[in-house]
C-alpha cells in the first residue's frame, strides 16, 4: 500500500478532509504520488498492473469512508486513461502522461469549473439580496466571496445543523472577509426563510432525474424554500453528475457515527442515551446525505452554464463520455 | 439580429460588399422565419378541434398564422381575444381575424378568469423562450397562464426556435425590464408610481407545450436544444 494513499484514507476517516471537491482532489493527488513511485514488476504490463493497484487503493479508501459519486467519476476517468495508454510508451513516459492527465482533470473539471460557476452565479446576486445557504459548500463560499469582492451589497444567512456543524467554519471565513452574516440552526428555518431572497446550495452529486444528493438537511431547506417561493440554486461541477436515478435517500447513503447524535458535547446533563448500544429496541440513524427532488430546485449552476434540473441527463449524455475519453 | 450580424461579412474590407451581405442575410432570415411560422401553424393544427374556444393574448404573427391556417382548414372554432392594454394588441388581432370570418369576442384584460370556464385552450406567442422553458411575453401572459393552470386548461406557446435565448430569469424582476408608457386617460397625481414594464416572465410550470419549428416540445426540452445549440 502506498504511503500517500494511507495518509489520505486516514484523513478521510478522521474527517480532516471533507467536502467532495477536497476529497476528490486529495485522492487524485495521492494517486499521482503513487504513480510516481510505481514501477512495473517484471513480466507484467503497466496498464494491467497499475489498474489493479489503483483498484486496491480505491477499496482501501472505500473502507475508510465510502467513496462519493464524484470520486467514482474521477476514478473511472483515471482507469480509462490507464487502459488507453499506448503499449509502445516506455514506463517513464506513461507515468508522465498519467500525471499530466490527473493534473488536467483537477484543473479543468474542478478548479476552472468552479471559476465558471462563480462567474455565472454572481449574475444572480442583486444588491439588497439575502442569500441563504446550508452547511458549507466550497463552491457557494467562492460565489459569496467573489460577489463581495465585486462590491455587491447583500447579507448571508448560514443555516447549520448538528452533528457536523460545518456552517461554523464557513461562517468564520466569511465574517473574516467582512461579509454581514446571520447564523442559525435548521430548527429556525421556517422563520428565517421569510427574509431570504435566494437559496444557494452545494451538492455532492446530481443524478440524471435532477435529484440532488447533498449533506443531510439540504432537502428540508430546499423544500421550505420552495414553500416560501424562494428560488433554490444548486451549484455543482459537471464532473459530479451521474447517470443513476434514485428516488429516496436511503439507498446508497452513508451512515455516520451514531454516537455523534447520541452525545451532545459539553452537555453532561444530556446523557439519556448512554449505553444505547445495549438496548435491543433502539436504533440511532445518522445519515450523511439526503436526496432533494428536482421539483424543489429552480436551477443548477454548472460549468456548462445555468440549466434547469431536467437538463442534467442531456449534459451527462453529451459530455459524460467526453471526460472519460479525452 | 444576431443571426444577421454574426457572419463573416463584417470581415470584408469593402463596405459595399459587407452591406450587401448583411442585407442578404437579413432576407434569408426573413424567409427562415416565414418558413418557421408555416411549420408551427401546421404542427398546431392537431391541437385545434372543431367547436373549441381559444383564448389569445397579445398580437403574435405566429399565433395569427396558426389561426389563419386553422380557418383555411375549415375548422370551426371561436376565438376570445384580450384587449391587450396599453398597445391594444388584441384589437389589431381581432381586425385581422374578423377578415377571415372567425367568430371573435373581445375581452378586457381583467375578464380572463371570468371567461376561462368557456375556454378550451390558451394560445400565446413569445418574445423570448428562456432556458428554463419559460417564456417572456407581453404583460399579462403570466396571469393568464396562472388562471388557465388553476382551471386545468392547456396553455400552448407558439414560438420560432430563433427566439430561444440563453437567459435564465429566476423571478419577474430578474431581467432589465422594457418599459412602455401607459395612458390611463385621466391625469395621474405626481406622487403615484406607475408600473410600466412591458413584459412578464411565465415559468415553465404553467406552460403545457411549445410549438416550434423544431417540433412540439415540452418546456423542459428547450434547455436541451439550447445546450446542443450553444455548447
Amino acid at each position: 500500500m502506498a504511503l500517500c494513499c494511507c495518509q489520505v484514507g486516514l484523513q478521510y476517516l478522521s474527517g480532516d478532509i471533507c467536502g467532495s471537491n477536497a476529497r476528490c482532489i486529495a485522492m487524485l493527488e495521492a494517486f499521482k504520488e503513487a504513480i510516481k513511485d510505481y514501477s512495473t514488476p517484471p513480466e507484467k504490463t503497466l496498464c494491467r498492473d497499475l489498474t489493479a493497484k489503483i483498484s486496491s487503493y480505491v477499496s482501501f479508501l472505500n473502507e475508510c469512508r465510502p467513496i462519493s459519486i464524484s470520486m467514482g467519476n474521477a476514478i473511472r476517468f483515471l482507469k480509462s486513461r490507464i487502459s488507453k495508454l499506448p503499449i509502445t510508451l516506455s514506463e517513464s513516459e506513461a507515468k508522465a502522461t498519467l500525471k499530466s492527465d490527473i493534473d488536467r482533470f483537477i484543473n479543468e473539471k474542478i478548479i476552472v469549473a468552479d471559476k465558471v460557476i462563480v462567474r455565472h452565479a454572481v449574475i444572480k446576486i442583486r444588491d439588497g439580496d439575502v442569500l441563504l445557504t446550508y452547511g458549507s459548500s466550497s463552491a457557494v463560499e467562492m460565489i459569496l466571496l467573489h460577489a463581495h469582492e465585486l462590491g455587491k451589497q447583500f447579507r448571508v444567512v448560514i443555516v447549520d445543523s448538528r452533528p457536523k456543524l460545518e456552517g461554523k467554519l464557513l461562517l468564520r471565513r466569511l465574517v473574516e472577509k467582512g461579509l454581514s452574516c446571520t447564523y442559525t440552526h435548521i430548527n429556525a428555518l421556517s422563520y428565517i426563510m421569510q427574509e431570504a431572497t435566494r437559496v444557494f446550495l452545494g451538492a455532492s452529486s446530481v443524478l440524471s432525474n435532477g435529484t440532488v444528493l447533498s449533506r443531510v438537511g439540504t432537502a428540508s431547506v430546499a423544500m421550505v424554500a420552495h414553500a416560501f417561493r424562494v428560488p433554490v440554486l444548486v451549484c455543482c461541477e459537471a464532473y459530479k453528475f451521474h447517470e443513476r436515478v434514485q428516488l429516496d435517500s436511503i439507498c446508497s447513503n452513508e451512515l455516520g457515527d451514531p454516537d455523534a447524535i447520541s452525545k451532545v458535547p459539553a452537555r453532561e446533563d444530556i446523557a439519556y442515551l448512554d449505553g444505547w448500544a445495549n438496548k435491543e429496541n433502539l436504533q440511532l440513524l445518522n445519515l450523511t446525505y439526503d436526496a432533494t427532488p428536482s421539483d424543489y430546485v429552480s436551477m443548477i449552476i454548472t460549468d456548462y452554464g445555468m440549466v434547469p434540473p431536467t437538463s442534467v441527463p442531456v449534459i451527462v449524455r453529451e459530455y459524460g463520455r467526453e471526460h472519460l475519453l479525452t | 439580429m444576431r443571426y444577421v450580424t454574426r457572419t463573416s461579412a463584417l470581415e470584408c474590407e469593402d463596405f459595399n460588399s459587407a452591406k450587401s451581405r448583411l442585407i442578404e442575410r437579413a432576407e434569408k432570415f426573413g424567409e427562415m422565419s416565414y418558413e418557421a411560422r408555416r411549420i408551427i401553424a401546421m404542427l398546431s393544427q392537431d391541437f385545434i378541434f372543431d367547436g373549441c374556444t381559444i383564448l389569445v393574448h397579445g398580437f403574435s404573427r405566429v399565433v395569427l398564422e396558426v389561426l389563419k391556417t386553422a380557418a383555411q382548414n375549415k375548422k370551426l372554432f371561436r376565438v376570445f381575444c384580450t384587449e391587450g392594454r396599453p398597445d391594444r394588441t388584441g384589437l389589431r388581432l381581432s381586425n385581422k381575424l374578423a377578415k377571415l370570418d372567425v367568430p371573435m369576442k373581445l375581452l378586457i384584460d381583467s375578464a380572463v378568469a371570468y371567461t376561462m370556464d368557456e375556454v378550451d385552450t390558451v394560445f400565446v406567442g413569445a418574445d423570448g423562450v428562456v432556458e428554463s422553458g419559460g417564456i417572456i411575453n407581453m404583460m399579462g401572459t403570466y396571469q393568464i397562464a396562472l388562471v388557465a393552470h388553476s382551471m386545468n386548461k392547456p396553455v400552448y406557446v407558439a414560438a420560432e426556435s430563433y427566439k430561444f435565448a440563453r437567459l435564465y430569469p429566476l423571478d419577474q424582476k430578474d431581467m432589465a425590464p422594457a418599459l412602455r408608457p401607459i395612458d390611463f386617460g385621466v391625469p395621474i397625481p405626481s406622487k403615484v408610481e406607475v408600473e410600466t414594464s412591458a413584459r412578464d416572465y411565465t415559468p415553465p410550470h404553467y406552460l403545457t407545450l411549445l410549438f416550434t419549428d423544431l417540433g412540439v416540445l415540452t418546456p423542459s426540452v428547450v434547455s436541451d436544444e439550447l445546450i446542443q445549440l450553444y455548447l
